[in-house]
């Protein structure tokens, strides 16, 4: 009798479980699903009421971001020749890329120093870097326009790659110092005693032993970056602007290209769904900043 | 003798040339810093070349006008609501997913969907499914007595309700996944013990699980708190910080002075106040989160 009251609760736990899944995914998943259906719908299916969930679907949208077809707008006249998605994609990969990069030969490095070296100062200096993390944006980027804007420098790629380095600095530095201090130090002592110089020994010891750490440090820095929208907004114009901004761009008074709204959207985010789906682990220890391993 | 002297100097100086290239950047971004506490004590604008220092004038006229009253209580009214309902709700997905059940599992992969999209096309998104005339989400909602036309982020009585939907969405996610982590480091022998020795389930959730999980809960509330405390994609997606100044929090505030009104000193003083409440409030939460850090290791 007590082994029935026992299966009994559990099927009760196993459907409250499943009705908690299933609404709150619903209510995760939805808002993508709805996008990207949207994305495939004619214009009037879109511009309906009850909202259509069964539509012939149509390639166009995508064809009209990607340049491959013109853009009509609500008067008639036809804009968006050039394709702003094609724009911001090509700029959100040349600063995305070389920001992570240049934040991997500057941030793995000190990473190093600040996990095993004993210096001076070395929490209050690995907290500095942390707080770059929590700094309001805007506190950097009035005087960073003000300055740019002097210099010569507003509305190039320099300058987006020089700001980024507040977003993905801090992540590599502190990802990856947590995994360089797990690793044992009878490692590299045994390295040294074999008379390998610390450069030998952090280049074929310590980061291949920090791999995970680094790939972890690496795809947050890049996925923060790639969604990054106020720096670009700012610090560049049109021609340098990243997806994020571009994105805007066709967001009218009117409103009328909802498809195309929809299409960038997709476009703009489906690159880091896929990655998500396979990466989640290294996510789970870069999202808490390394506080969290795997 | 000064040959092997400089070696060994060298090798010693080392870990500070390697720490220079992050200082050197850092440094980069300390100046625009201090700049910005130049510019938040004179009538530095957008549209006029003099510079001229009137001491604390910005400040006082920030305070003064009521305007740090209108947009603290945006900011906080903003931050509470979203971190309570992204708690409530993280946790139910994390304790949901934790029971391994087989649609757990298949639906655990797409768990961070929403996490990956940049806030600003996220928020695009939402505002395709607000639009007052097509709206698919007052379809949906139209059984529980929501109305075809409900206007959601345009009407200032649900601007706030609409601006925390999108970031409960939107960061939900983040909580219910490092949960998740948590619970599911906790080794299942100790609930066993604790079921053995004839605890209820609700005792040792009380004393077994909560404080375990407890640094998982401090990581969240230091991340959730300062990014909702600095928002600005979610709010200036959606409304530019209106209807009116409804959605006005400090961020949107300084970013408006700045650069519609191009008053850049006024807009600097404005982020100089909110970076001051944001670092005394993180100061002892990172301190506690640091010490809660060292005892996860």
């Amino acid at each position: 009798m007590n082994k029935r009251k026992k299966i009994g609760k559990n099927i009760f736990v196993n459907l409250s479980t499943s009705i908690v899944l299933i609404l709150s995914f619903s209510f995760l998943l939805f808002p993508v699903y709805w996008i990207l259906t949207m994305a495939l719908k004619t214009n009037p299916d879109i511009l309906t009421y009850p909202p259509k969930f069964f539509f012939q679907p149509t390639i166009k949208g995508f064809q009209y971001i990607l340049g491959l077809a013109k853009i009509v707008g609500a008067t008639g006249v036809s804009a968006g020749v050039e394709s702003w998605f094609l724009v911001g994609i090509k700029n959100s990969i040349i600063v995305v890329v070389s920001t992570v990069l240049i934040s991997l030969a500057v941030g793995l490095p000190a990473a190093y120093v600040l996990a095993r070296y004993k210096l001076k100062g070395k929490e209050d200096i690995a907290f500095t870097i942390l707080s770059f993390r929590f700094a309001p944006p805007l506190l950097v980027i009035i005087p960073l326009y003000l300055l740019f804007s002097k210099i010569g420098l507003y509305n190039t790629y320099i300058s987006l790659i020089w700001v980024y380095q507040l977003i993905s600095l801090p992540m590599i530095v502190w990802i990856v110092r947590g995994y360089m201090e797990e690793i044992p130090i009878e490692i590299e002592q045994a390295g040294m005693v074999d008379g390998y110089s610390r450069t030998w020994i952090f280049f074929r010891l310590v980061l291949p032993l920090a791999k995970s750490g680094i790939a972890a440090a690496t795809l947050l820095a890049f996925i923060y970056c790639w969604n990054n929208f106020i720096f670009g907004m700012i610090l560049a114009a049109v021609y340098v602007q990243p997806v994020t901004v571009q994105a805007t761009r066709y967001l009218t008074p009117d409103a009328i290209m909802f498809r195309e709204i929809a299409a960038i959207c997709i476009g703009a985010a489906l690159p880091l769904l896929i990655l998500s789906i396979f990466l989640q682990r290294y996510l789970i220890s870069g999202l808490s900043m390394g506080a969290i391993k795997r | 003798m000064n040959g092997v002297n400089l070696k060994s100097r060298l090798a010693e100086k080392g870990p500070i040339f390697a720490l220079l290239p992050a200082l050197f950047v850092l440094i980069l971004i300390l100046v625009p810093f201090g700049y910005s506490i130049y510019y938040s004590f004179t009538d530095a604008s957008l549209i006029s070349r003099n510079v001229n220092f009137v001491g604390f004038n910005n400040y006082l006229q920030y305070f003064g006008s009521g305007l740090f009253w209108h947009n603290a209580k945006v900011t906080f009214s903003y931050c509470f609501l979203v971190l309570f309902f992204e708690f409530a709700l993280g946790f139910i997905i994390a304790f949901a997913l934790n029971q391994d059940t087989w649609l757990g599992k298949a639906l655990r992969p797409f768990l961070l969907f929403p996490l990956m999209i940049s806030p600003i096309i996220g928020t695009i998104m939402w505002k395709l499914m607000m639009n007052p005339e097509y709206s698919v989400l007052n379809y949906i909602l139209s059984p529980f007595g929501i109305p075809r036309k409900f206007v959601w982020a345009g009407s200032s009585s649900y601007a706030l309700f609409s601006a925390v939907l999108i970031d409960v969405w939107m960061f939900t996610p983040f909580i219910a996944i490092i949960m998740l982590a948590g619970l599911k480091g906790i080794p299942p022998r100790i609930l066993e013990a604790a079921s053995v020795d004839g605890l209820s389930k609700w005792t040792s959730f009380r004393k077994i699980t909560l404080p375990l999980l407890m640094p998982y809960i401090i990581i969240c509330l230091v991340f959730r708190f300062i990014d909702s405390i600095a928002q600005f994609d979610i709010i200036f997606g959606l409304t530019r910080g209106g209807p009116g100044s409804t959605l006005m929090n400090f961020q949107v505030e300084a970013y408006t002075q700045a650069f519609s009104y191009y008053k850049i000193g006024y807009g600097s003083s404005i982020m100089l106040v909110m970076w001051l409440i944001v670092y005394i409030v993180c100061f002892w939460l990172i301190k506690y989160w640091r010490v809660l850090r060292e005892n996860l290791r």
